[in-house]
């Protein structure tokens, strides 16, 4: 009965009803989207650890010391060295800027068989480069290459073709399978093309091996396995300066960093509904005094205070459920689109959808209060005369 | 049925007090058709205000069906307001976007009876007044006759014991307004309704049992 009567009188004003509720579908939009997208974005870097797995160590250095920085095998003889590194893959990148319409990017890694082995990569056709083929210019195409490059044919009518890379001319060996996004590493192998590490090491006398990536063994204990890595390096290389971190320290680190946004994000989104409640205050105390009328004569009819109370809270809690609603309807297209432009998983948080209408509730009563308060408290007699 | 004794009211304006009713006493029977005359500003609806629960005196007793009403709570009244008292005003007072059988429906619906019970007992009243074809119009759609119909139909919906009408009559033609107070008589004469009219004018007042005049804060028989 309220409700109904609540509906009427919302639908009556409807283009004041909708101004008031901006703010709050913008606030509700913005939080539920945000808190969504934070979602998605975790379960992608979860994904991509589950794939890769948890065994993970990445290893970033600098030196003053160039040379020792650009010996291959100072990285390969660590998996013989210390028992619980299973593999190692270092590698150095040059970014490719293609020059099609499209201004297509294209990243050249510098690689051997270890970062094969560590990806676990899958050939469409020819091998992987590896240690053995040293400074001779190979390369092996991620998956989109050859569509960026303007090559046509199967992937075994690629292998053999050659390009020009840096001004030489480079022989397909090999085309990989689609891969996913390694962002431990930050590369994408999909557009990218491997060479012999020593290949790109050649190039450019200044460049080190600055990164590299590497697997424990199972059962051995990734952070002491990541702490004797360390250790290693600064035995062989003095003064350098390393990073070690486990799979399991960039996982934290992702999802400190999503909390922290989402902290924030919170707090903008906190503020925009306050900024939203305020506005349906201000909607309601208007309505309040205009139907000054209306409430004398329901006062008059035999209305208690509690009714007029009723009837306005539920006014301003259908008014904020509304704005919830289309809030939340906001919320899910916008990070539709987002996860769809960034090729993510799409996925609804439901409890983001529950937070959203409670919060949204819990708006249209405590702002809704003070004008429900000033309804019902009307003298009847001045109600009547619309004082 | 309801006895007002001693009943003074005054209002403050500024720095002058406006002492309005100076003690007035008043007692209405079961079945009286009672007619209150008097000039603008005499304070003729000021006492149909404390009649009507609306307003309280300053001072002086009020009983309504043998009961005192001073010490009532704000919800007694409300209650006591639903139950026993139908209002009719001079300017309708109907609900603007609600059509006339809810706003017929509106005093059933704060005394919690069963929605289609009060459609039902809505529909009854608006035959009453010769309103049912227009039942789903809005106030807007009806004229000024129409919507006193409809509101002395709103006011007899609750069975009350006590009829109240303030200048039902004084926005009206006055060949409509004839109609209207018609209407009031066949009432108390067919069904035996107390009802007090306020009015202005002579004729109207000639058709009632019993006429009082406001003067100078007192209510005195004609
Ligand atoms: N709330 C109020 N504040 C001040 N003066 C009032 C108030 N209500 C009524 N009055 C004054 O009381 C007098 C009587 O008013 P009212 O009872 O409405 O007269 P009427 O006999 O015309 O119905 C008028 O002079 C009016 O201005
Ligand atoms: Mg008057």
């Amino acid at each position: 009965m309220y409700l109904t009567e609540a509906a009427r009188s919302l639908y009556a004003t409807k283009q004041r009803t909708i101004l008031a509720l901006v703010g709050i579908v913008i606030g509700i939009g913005s939080v539920i989207a945000l808190v969504s997208i934070g979602n998605i974005v975790s379960e992608e870097a979860a994904k991509e650890f589950r794939a890769l797995g948890t065994d993970v160590i990445t290893i970033a250095m600098r030196s003053p010391d160039k040379e020792d920085m650009r010996k291959p095998r100072l990285y390969r003889q660590i998996a013989k060295v210390l028992s619980c590194v299973d593999s190692i893959a270092p590698h150095s990148k040059i970014y490719l800027d293609i020059d099609n319409e499209n201004e297509d990017e294209l990243v050249l890694i510098g690689s051997d068989q270890g970062f094969y082995d560590f990806a676990r990569f899958q050939l469409s056709a020819g091998r992987f480069v590896n240690s053995l083929d040293a400074e001779r210019p190979y390369a092996v195409l991620g998956a989109e290459v050859a569509q960026v490059l303007n090559l046509s044919g199967t992937p075994d009518q690629l292998i053999g073709q050659e390009i020009e890379i840096k001004g030489q001319m480079v022989t397909i060996i090999g085309v990989l399978k689609p891969f996913m996004p390694l962002t431990a590493v930050d590369i994408e192998p999909d557009i990218s093309l491997f060479m012999p590490l020593k290949w790109l090491l050649a190039l450019d006398s200044s460049r080190q091996i600055s990164s590299s990536v590497a697997r424990t063994q199972a059962q051995t204990d990734t952070a002491v396995c990541a702490e004797k890595v360390e250790q290693y390096f600064k035995r062989r290389i003095p003064g350098v300066q390393t990073e070690v971190t486990t799979a399991k320290e960039l996982i934290a680190n992702m999802r400190k960093q999503a909390d922290m946004l989402s902290v924030l994000l919170t707090a903008i989104g906190s503020i925009s509904l306050v900024v939203g409640g305020v506005g349906i205050m201000n909607i309601m105390l208007v309505s309040v005094s205009e139907r000054k009328q209306e409430i004398g004569i329901r006062r008059a009819l035999g209305a208690k205070r509690k009714d007029i109370r009723y009837q306005f809270l539920t006014e301003s809690l259908l008014l904020s459920l509304l704005g919830g609603f289309l809030g939340v309807a906001l919320s899910v297209i916008t990070t539709y689109y987002v996860a769809q432009y960034n090729a993510w998983e799409f996925f609804v948080s439901w409890q983001a959808v529950f937070f959203g209408a409670g919060i949204s509730a819990g708006i249209g009563v405590f702002f809704g209060f003070i004008p429900a308060h000033q309804a019902a408290k009307l003298d009847p007699i001045q109600a009547l005369r619309g004082e | 049925m309801l006895e007002l004794s001693n009943i003074s009211k005054s209002y403050q304006v500024g720095p002058t007090r406006l002492d309005i009713l100076k003690g007035a006493h008043l007692s209405v029977a079961k079945g009286d058709l009672l007619a209150i005359m008097g000039k603008s500003g005499s304070g003729k609806s000021t006492i149909m205000n404390i009649i009507g629960l609306l307003d309280r005196p300053d001072s002086g007793s009020y009983h309504l069906n043998q009961r005192a009403i001073e010490q009532y709570q704000d919800d007694e009244l409300s209650a006591a307001r639903n139950e026993l008292i139908g209002f009719v005003f001079q300017s309708f007072y109907l609900l603007p976007r609600q059509s006339a059988l809810e706003n017929v429906m509106l005093p059933l619906r704060y005394r919690d009876s069963p929605p289609a019970e009060s459609k039902e007992r809505a529909m009854m009243m608006l035959e009453k007044v010769g309103m049912a074809s227009r039942a789903h119009h809005r106030p807007n759609e009806l004229s000024g006759g129409q919507r006193q119909r409809v509101a002395i139909a709103r006011a007899l919906v609750g069975n009350p014991s006590l009829i109240l009408a303030d200048e039902p009559t004084g926005a009206l033609d006055p060949r409509v307004g004839k109609d209207i107070m018609n209407l009031f008589i066949d009432l108390n004469e067919r069904e035996g309704m107390t009802i007090v009219i306020i009015t202005h004018d002579p004729s109207i007042a000639e058709r009632c049992q019993r006429t009082v005049i406001m003067a100078d804060g007192y209510l005195e028989e004609a």
